[in-house]
């Protein structure tokens, strides 16, 4: 959480004063519209008493009056300011924390950024970015203004009677931090637990449902009820104590408040009895206390969101930022490229004897297996996107060119562009030209439709309303699998990839298709070294292509 | 145990989402209305303790008593103070063990709904999707149950208290308080409409950029492998800055509606300090004027914000009720489809008017259950999603215990959607399927890619044959060829399945999905492409256990696969509609 906190401060720090200052005008209009008023009203009833008692005295209405006034726009105005004011920080906030968070993320490796195309996991994220709000709204903005209005009222106090303004303070302030570290104390793992049940139930249902048609022709699916039950009783038990312990908070709170108004009245009118001060300054000062009160008064519930708001920093906390990211050497085209691995344990034939795997400049290589042989494990190794420590242990040479290189550095590194066609087809939401020219600036248009038409998707786009100005993705139109395949092999087409992996591209399209859309890239395939991965020689493979085969069966 | 055995009452249909809450929240009524009685006594003692305290000052500031001349008002002013703190918190007391209650209710009552609905309901699509109403949209309901319900009580009855006091105090104070109240509403109404507006204005241009984010945080490893990384960097940073200003315009407007019960605060006690201290400094005479003490000013004055408190925590619970409603909207999709209807007699779907269907019966003369074997009969079939898009007609075929029945045909033929009629995922368009042993009894369904827990092999086993024991689990898995999860680098029947079947190849999956099923074999068992993407070593142990599970049963397959049309009995081709191989003749 600090690290947040760190964060916030660092990048905010001047709206946060701004707002900070902003809340405490309207807090501090709120307190003194009550204190002057009460003021006023007192004051005005003893002079309309000494003036019927015949006694001529000189009191200013309209001071007050246009003070009251003052206050009551003040407040109003400063409320509104202040509110839109915060939130446009918040967003602000969320933006810095978006771009942080990503840019932290694109610094990993290529391996561990597999876990973010998981939805659950970034449903997770955006809840964790939301709770982080409470820093700024929960966490900042209400200790610090409880603790300055003290501080000012025992300011104004002091002029009228030192002594009072340090009791007054010093209770006050207790109140302040007691409610604070107490709701903090006694919730915080509560909110944890809470939030992390939540969390496990989430995953219990999803896989509840997921194996909804299974347990459904089972006559099941009341029978895995009891796994999400049983956390959702738990869940119950654990929200009702966390309530019922931010309520005693807040009853405590009150307590004590209420004890402090009790006295403090009992002082105030003593004190007016005995001629210490004047009737109109006990009812203020009454009314201060009153004001005050209800500024603090939120703070236990502002707090009981701690523990939440800790599990979502803690899911978002940097991990390990010092990672051994691998140090990109000199990144050239190489010529040929030599990797032999050794009991690789998701690659089975490594386990038997080292497999070599040799890429020669500008040649195809076809990597065939029965499925869960390691096809796509492999696929990853020769672009870099598997564990460092994997590569260490089962790589065990590395001959680049005819040299031996060192085993620390990763394999992938040793061409400038790879190009790899994943199973999965990433689309990403935005226009059809987007996808295709991500990252690569202004491209013109011919070359869009160019590289469209080698994969056959022309007419298709032609069709579309708004041509390659057609948004895709979630609020836009959809696509098929098979689209979205051709969509992906096109993006590479635009691009100049020294070395390319193809993990079955033409899955989901049909034979025919595949073979034709092979014919119209092969003269481009031909200027790279590719890698095709498939369960056998696949059919679109015109028979006179001369292709290296590794065979991991 | 089972559902469909019980009786269900007529389901109730829920227009908006605002009846799906309320129709949950009778529920616990009494629980809620504790909590409004609780905030009503609050308010009680609010007044007391404020009438106390005026009497005391007056007391002692204009009639210069000693305080302790009267210590009875002392007393009560103290008792009442506490009597107000225990009331609050009484009040959210009730209110959260409202909530929870109804929260959970909510949630059980949901999973009745996925239980009884067809698994193919559209928005089980997403389970994702489907987890995050569950969790997230019914947990956002807790404030409008546990704050908003009882302050829209309280929201009246409060500020009606208050405003009796006033009156009692000064009836043009009280008039003035009467004549705001109703002002508040009405801005706030027309506040709303106009953020409604803006928001509708900028709503798929706020879509578009709210998902931007994540989308992109999806698809990181395109965009690295893209070297697309510093183009996406500026992107992520001028979507979110434009996100924010269009926030910012709506709120700007949104937040007005609270702007405006702040300023009638703020003015109902500037106007009622100066109304109040002109009177009693003798400079206004008419009206009830004269009759204002320094005891009815005072009460007034501090009265006047707790008139419009309520208001005010009403308009900030406001969001709380927009969330509950959002989410309860979302909600209504589920709870108003068709509950899957299990009846017997649902399972005979007849086309009455259908005569040659009748006729056709009559002359096959069935006997649908004959000595105790499993049948499959389909008659008449039509299959598909809706009636305007048929995917398979007339459909005639008769299965038997022993056999095995392979669907064939090109990919869209239908032949995924005939194993879901089977199974009685989705209604036949037209004809019927009957079986025996009837619908009630269960049977095995094993999809294209099979279902796996994120657990121990054992679990995931034991989920669909609780009875199994582990030599039998074992014996099964080996007889698959799965030895290799006893070998070294696993940990037998403790072998951890990952997240989306990690460690395993899909024809290792394919095959523990196939163990649950030897391991409790049922009368019909249906399998979607069961070797589809299958090295032919893990086929071989496929067909092998299917034919030793053909003996006891009746296997209906979905297939492309040669090698599996080998063991079948009777084949069906979906593309081909004449003649059925090896059908029982109709």
């Amino acid at each position: 959480m600090r690290y947040w906190f760190n964060l916030l401060y660092k990048t905010q720090g001047k709206r946060i004063f701004n707002g900070v200052l902003l809340a405490f005008i309207t807090a501090f209009s709120g307190v003194s519209l009550l204190m002057l008023s009460g003021w006023f009203i007192t004051a005005t009833a003893l002079a309309g008493l000494s003036i019927s008692a015949g006694l001529i005295i000189i009191f200013d209405m309209y001071m007050p009056g246009s003070g009251i006034r003052f206050f009551a726009l003040s407040r109003t105005v400063g409320r509104y300011v202040e509110r839109l004011y915060n939130h446009d920080t918040i967003l602000r906030l969320v933006s810095v924390f978006r771009l942080h968070l990503f840019k932290r993320l694109s610094a990993l490796p290529m391996q561990q950024l597999r876990a973010t195309t998981d939805s659950e996991w970034l449903s997770r994220l955006t809840a964790d970015l939301d709770a982080l709000d409470s820093l700024l709204l929960r966490f900042t903005i209400p200790p610090i203004i409880s603790i300055l209005l003290i501080i000012s009222a025992a300011i104004f106090v002091s002029f009228i009677w030192p002594e009072l303004a340090l009791y007054l303070a010093g209770f006050l302030l207790f109140c302040a931090i007691s409610a604070i570290t107490l709701t903090i104390k006694c919730t915080k793992e509560l909110g944890i637990r809470s939030a992390s049940l939540l969390n496990d139930m989430r995953a219990d249902v999803i896989e509840h449902l997921s194996g909804r048609l299974e347990l459904k022709s089972h006559k099941l699916l009341q029978h895995h009820e009891r796994h999400i039950l049983k956390r959702l009783d738990e869940l119950d038990d654990t929200q009702a104590s966390m309530f019922s312990r931010i309520a005693n908070i807040q009853l405590l709170l009150d307590f004590l408040m209420v004890a402090g108004l009790s006295v403090l009245t009992i002082v105030v009118l003593y004190s007016v009895q005995i001629q210490v001060i004047d009737g109109a300054v006990a009812v203020m000062l009454v009314l201060m206390f009153l004001g005050l009160t209800e500024v603090l008064q939120s703070l236990p519930s502002q707090f009981s969101a701690w523990g939440k708001t800790y599990f979502s920093a803690q899911r978002l906390r940097p991990e390990n930022d010092n990672v051994s990211a691998i140090k990109a050497p000199n990144k050239y085209p190489a010529k040929s490229l030599t990797i032999t691995l050794n009991k690789h344990p998701n690659i089975a034939i490594s386990q038997v004897k080292p497999l070599e795997v040799v890429l020669n400049e500008n040649e195809l290589l076809l990597i065939s297996g029965r499925s869960g042989a390691g096809k796509s494990t492999l696929a990853n190794i020769l672009t870099g996107m598997t564990d460092c420590t994997d590569i260490k242990q089962s790589i065990t040479s590395i001959v680049v060119d005819g040299k031996a290189q060192s085993v620390d550095l990763g394999v992938a590194n040793w061409y400038a562009n790879i190009g790899y066609v994943t199973q999965n087809n990433s689309v990403l939401t935005g226009t059809l030209a987007y996808n295709l020219s991500l990252g690569l600036g202004d491209i013109s248009e011919d070359k869009l439709w160019t590289v469209l038409q080698m994969v056959e998707l022309d007419a298709w786009a032609h069709k579309l309303k708004h041509g390659l100005d057609t948004w895709l993705g979630d609020t836009g139109d959809q696509i098929s699998g098979g689209q979205a395949r051709r969509v992906t092999l096109a993006r590479l087409l635009l691009r100049d990839p020294k070395l390319l992996v193809l993990d079955e591209p033409f899955n989901g399209i049909d034979a025919l298709m595949a073979a034709r859309i092979w014919h119209n890239i092969s003269s481009w395939l031909k200027q790279r070294t590719v890698v095709l991965l498939s369960h056998e020689r696949p059919a679109y493979l015109p028979t006179d292509v001369v292709i290296q085969q590794v065979r991991l069966d | 145990m089972l559902s469909h055995n019980k009786k269900r009452p007529a389901e109730q249909k829920f227009l908006t989402g605002r009846a799906l809450l309320n129709h949950f929240a009778s529920d616990k009524k009494q629980v809620l209305w504790l909590s409004v009685i609780a905030g009503t006594l609050a308010t009680f003692f609010l007044a007391m303790q404020w009438i106390s305290f005026a009497w005391m000052v007056e007391d002692v500031i204009i009639y210069q008593h000693s305080f302790t001349h009267q210590p009875e008002w002392l007393i009560l002013f103290i008792c009442s103070a506490i009597g107000r703190v225990v009331s609050t918190r009484l009040q959210t007391m009730f209110g959260q063990n409202a909530s929870i209650a109804i929260r959970s209710n909510i949630r059980k009552k949901l999973l009745l709904l996925w239980r009884q609905q067809s698994p193919l309901s559209s928005h089980l699509h997403s389970p994702a999707a489907a987890a995050t109403q569950w969790v997230e949209d019914i947990e956002s309901m807790d404030g409008y149950f546990s704050k908003y319900w009882p302050q829209q009580m309280l929201a009246f009855i409060s500020p009606l208290i208050i405003l009796c006091v006033v009156a009692w105090l000064n009836w043009l104070c009280a008039v003035l308080l009467l004549i705001s109240a109703p002002l508040i509403p009405l801005f706030m109404i027309l506040v709303g409409m106009g953020a409604e507006q803006l928001n509708q204005k900028y709503s798929l241009i706020r879509q578009r950029l709210a998902g931007h984010f994540l989308n992109r945080v999806a698809n990181l490893t395109t965009i690295k492998l893209l070297h697309a990384e510093q183009a996406v960097f500026g992107e992520v940073e001028a979507a979110s800055d434009s996100y924010r200003k269009i926030i910012t315009k709506t709120l700007r407007v949104a937040f007005l509606s609270s702007t405006v019960l702040e300023f009638f605060t703020s003015v109902a006690i500037a106007s009622l300090a100066i109304y109040i201290g002109f009177s009693l400094y003798g400079a206004i005479n008419w009206g009830p004027a004269s009759s204002i003490s320094l005891f009815s000013g005072l009460l007034i004055l501090i009265l006047a914000p707790e008139f419009f408190q309520p208001l005010r925590n009403l308009s900030q619970y406001y969001h709380d009720k927009a969330a509950a409603l959002g989410a309860a909207n979302n909600l209504l999709k589920v709870f108003n489809e068709e509950p899957k209807q299990q009846s017997e007699d649902q399972v005979f779907t007849e086309t009455k008017t259908d005569a040659k269907l009748k006729q056709s019966t009559d002359k096959q003369n069935i006997t649908p259950f004959p000595n105790q074997q499993p049948l499959l009969n389909i008659h008449n079939l039509a299959i598909g999603y809706s009636p305007d898009s048929v995917l398979a007609d007339d459909i005639n075929l008769q299965v038997k215990g022993g056999q095995l029945l392979a669907i064939t045909g090109e990919s869209g033929a239908g032949k995924s959607t005939l194993l879901y009629t089977l199974a009685d995922y989705l209604k036949p368009l037209k004809g019927n399927v009957v079986t025996f042993p009837g619908k009630q009894m269960p049977i095995a369904y094993l999809p294209q890619r099979p279902w796996l827990k994120n657990a121990s092999v054992l679990s995931n086993l034991e989920e669909f044959a609780p009875n199994a024991t582990q030599e039998q689990m074992r014996e099964t898995l080996i007889e698959l060829g799965l030895n290799e999860i006893f070998g070294k680098n696993h940990n037998g029947l403790n072998t951890m399945i990952g997240e989306h079947g990690q460690g395993f190849s899909g024809g290792q999956l394919q095959r523990l999905a196939l163990a649950r099923v030897m391991l409790n074999p049922t009368a019909i068992i249906l399998l979607d492409e069961p070797t589809a993407k299958l090295d032919l070593s893990s086929k071989k142990y496929i067909y092998a256990a299917l034919k030793k599970l053909k003996s006891n049963a009746i296997l209906v397959v979905a297939t492309h696969d040669l090698g599996l049309l080998d063991i079948a009995d009777v084949h069906l081709n979906l593309n081909q509609k004449e003649g059925v191989e090896g059908a029982v003749l109709v």
